[in-house]
């Protein structure tokens, strides 16, 4: 008895230790890290997600329904993360960037698995595309039309030559140099669980054609900051081999360079940027070579980010544009800072930490930083109150183009001058009944709102209603109107090709689209809104709709 | 047994209708454009697609042209345009594509018209005695099966004089 005490008091004193050690290497929640970005859609069975939103050199800890399932180090914050698991149906998927002792919250919005799409039999996936051209000498192959998460089999004249996963709807599969006349096809693949694995038809053939006799000059993007291990080279052919050097007086050395991802890359460079030096890239066929960039010398200090307009309030993302590649962005509210990400030399999509939102009426900025210097901080972009568009009927009254934007356009505020249609451009279909044409709107990005009729950011409420059948005249006459919030808290709806107006059928101002008068009375016909459907959020950052009407 | 029999007509029935409900929403494709032509729109529609057809025969372009030209100018102020642009006014747009010697725009229901001549800040011109042009539409409209909109018109079309 009394060794088993001294053997559980040794546990104890062993253990001790250990406890304290793991709570110190606990990273400490901080909420101006940026919770990163987890790109949706992803598949059931899929092992493979992408993100973004990241800083550079940070950890990114994938967590499945709450718990932890991954965790990996990230170069540039951004771009796809294998799974040690395959992924269930409905599954949730958020993710924490921990930077140095410190840990983000995790990503505002969680990922929901969902069922992969499937072609017109419902038995195969969808069958992708060989990207064409397909030109000797390429060291890469991109086969397009994926569905995320799927395998991309590659075969070469018919047999296999490679394969792999990807979290987009493309591929990019690296290959030995192409050689002309040879044939490539693809298909994909991705596993169910319940079902058994879904597989696509095998692609078109692509042919490998003879490459051209000369190359583009590159361009290496600006600036380049002292300091930094990151060069983005643009004007690329897809697949060529891309150096780029380093020279001075008395030195031309190579210090970065790979495969062409895209007709714009980013490469690592070692040793880091240097004053005293210039940079320029060759991109190269086999032999053939591209002539010499123009050299490009680095600045000392990286220049100011800009914010892209608008923010609004309560929203929790903010776009900070003219970044540096591969540079950490900071954003900040009243000087406090609120977001930290990878720059990535164009605009980067950021999250705000937690709880935290944009206050109307506050100031907010951003820098940037390459190696230990700050830039300038950005000029500042006022916290809007919302999204609510300014009644400004000229806008839409134009002889031009005032029956070619029906009511759906002057809702959403999008002008597209083909009397855009729900449903249109996300590619669903809808019939004459309030919940077809909401869903047909919805695919387009509309998104339902709460009987509170609240919008969030830098959204704004519409409001739809249908006149379900021949209400006065007979025959097929059945139609649909949206009225939409202007910022001046009244409503206002543009009758199909007839001009926005701020009244009512009775000539009232509209206060409530509920109670309004909505008929439409002309000496030749008259409808009757009488159903009321109900109310949507739009943003104009994420809504697409279009129409097939010609306007000429 | 008769309880059966009359359940399965009435089964039988409710099937037979269901196959005549309107099928959801699909997309048609916009009208091919032709090199030359006029587009014509009736304003029909607060969402739905308004009707439009092309009117490419050099015939009925050249009768167009001419009953554009026909149409008397009227001062703006004798004109109240806002009270038939509106949804319930079965109004006609016509786009002219290419044509020359044709304005770009012209918006008319009724005797009246709105011609948008096109030329760089040149304000619209107002007309009235376009009648025969709406007549013309009228016509066409019909052709492409759109009858329901005119049933006030040509009761009210009885009553007006005669334009050759």
């Amino acid at each position: 008895m009394a060794i088993f005490r001294i053997r559980i008091f040794a546990m104890l004193l062993l253990a001790f230790p250990l406890i304290f050690l793991t709570t110190a290497c606990d990273p400490v929640q901080d909420d101006t890290l940026s919770p990163p970005i987890v790109r949706d859609p992803i598949h059931s069975c899929s092992e493979i997600i992408a993100y973004s939103g990241a800083d550079r050199d940070a950890e990114i800890w994938i967590y499945v329904n709450g718990s932890k399932v991954h965790e990996f180090k990230t170069w540039m914050g951004w771009g796809a993360a294998k799974l040690p698991v395959k992924l269930d149906l409905g599954d949730k998927v958020t993710l924490r960037q921990v930077v140095h002792d410190r840990i983000s919250s995790h990503s505002r919005d969680e990922v929901t698995v969902v069922d992969p799409p499937r072609d017109h039999t419902n038995e195969r996936l969808t069958t992708p595309k060989i990207k064409e051209p397909l030109i000797e000498c390429q060291k890469l192959v991109i086969v397009e039309e994926t569905v995320e998460g799927a395998t991309t089999e590659l075969n070469k004249n018919g047999a296999p030559e490679t394969s792999g996963m990807s979290p987009y709807p493309h591929i990019r599969l690296g290959v030995p140099e192409l050689r002309t006349g040879d044939g490539y096809k693809a298909r994909q693949r991705l596993c169910l669980k319940s079902d058994g694995d879904l597989e696509s038809l095998l692609s078109d053939k692509a042919e490998v054609q003879a490459k051209p006799s000369e190359l583009p000059k590159p361009t290496i993007h600006e600036p380049l900051v002292q300091g930094s291990d990151a060069c983005q080279v643009d004007d690329l052919f897809v697949g060529a081999r891309v150096e780029i050097h380093a020279k001075d007086d008395s030195n031309d050395v190579v210090v970065g360079g790979g495969t062409a991802q895209g007709s714009s890359t980013i490469f690592g460079v070692s040793p880091v940027l240097d004053l005293s030096k210039e940079y320029y890239a060759v991109q190269y066929l086999c032999e053939l070579a591209s002539p010499e960039s123009d050299p490009v010398k680095p600045q000392e200090d990286p220049p100011a980010p800009t914010i892209q307009p608008p923010i609004c309030k309560d929203g929790f993302y903010v776009t900070v544009c003219d970044t540096v590649v591969i540079s950490t962005v900071r954003v900040f509210i009243d000087g406090v800072q609120v977001a930290q990400t990878a720059g990535n030399g164009g605009c980067v999509r950021m999250a705000l930490g937690n709880a935290t939102t944009f206050p109307e009426g506050k100031k907010v900025a951003a820098s940037q930083s390459v190696d230990t210097r700050s830039s300038p901080l950005s000029a500042d972009v006022e916290v809007e109150a919302d999204g609510s568009p300014p009644y400004d009927p000229g806008k839409w009254n134009h002889a031009d183009w005032i029956h070619c934007n029906n009511c759906y356009n002057y809702g959403c505020d999008i002008r597209t001058d083909n009397f855009a249609q729900p449903g249109h451009a996300s590619g669903a279909s809808h019939s004459r009944t309030c919940p077809t044409v909401g869903s047909a709107a919805e695919s387009d990005g509309l998104t339902v709102t709460d009987i509170e009729k609240k919008c969030w950011g830098c959204t704004h409420l519409v409001a739809l209603v249908v006149d379900p059948l021949e209400s006065s005249v007979p025959g097929d006459r059945w139609d649909y109107h949206w009225y939409r919030m202007d910022d001046n808290g009244r409503w206002s709806h543009k009758p199909g090709g007839t001009p926005a107006t701020e009244r009512d059928a009775s000539g009232n101002l509209i206060t409530n689209p509920e109670t309004a008068d909505r008929r439409s009375i002309g000496a030749d016909y008259t409808y009757d809104y009488s159903l009321f459907c109900g109310y949507y959020c739009v943003d104009k950052g994420v809504v697409s709709i279009s129409g097939y009407r010609s306007c000429d | 047994m008769s309880v059966k029999i009359r359940m399965i007509k009435i089964l039988l029935l409710a099937a037979a209708l269901l196959t005549l409900l309107p099928a959801g929403q699909t997309w048609a494709q916009a009208l091919p454009a032709p090199e030359k032509g006029v587009l014509v729109t009736l304003s029909a529609y607060s969402g739905r697609p308004n009707p439009q057809w092309w009117i490419t025969d050099q015939d009925q372009l050249g009768r167009l042209a001419e009953l554009i030209k026909s149409a008397k100018p009227s001062p703006e102020k004798s004109f109240d345009y806002n009270k038939w642009n509106r949804l319930g006014f079965a109004s006609f747009w016509l786009n002219n594509k290419g044509l020359e010697g044709m304005p770009k725009k012209v918006h008319v229901w009724r005797d009246q018209a709105v011609i948008v001549t096109g030329q760089k800040d040149a304000p619209p011109l107002y007309a009235n005695e376009a009648l025969p042009l709406y007549d013309m539409l009228v016509k066409q409209a019909e052709e492409h099966d759109q009858h329901n909109f005119f049933r006030n018109y040509h009761k009210w079309r009885k009553d007006q004089p005669t334009v050759k």
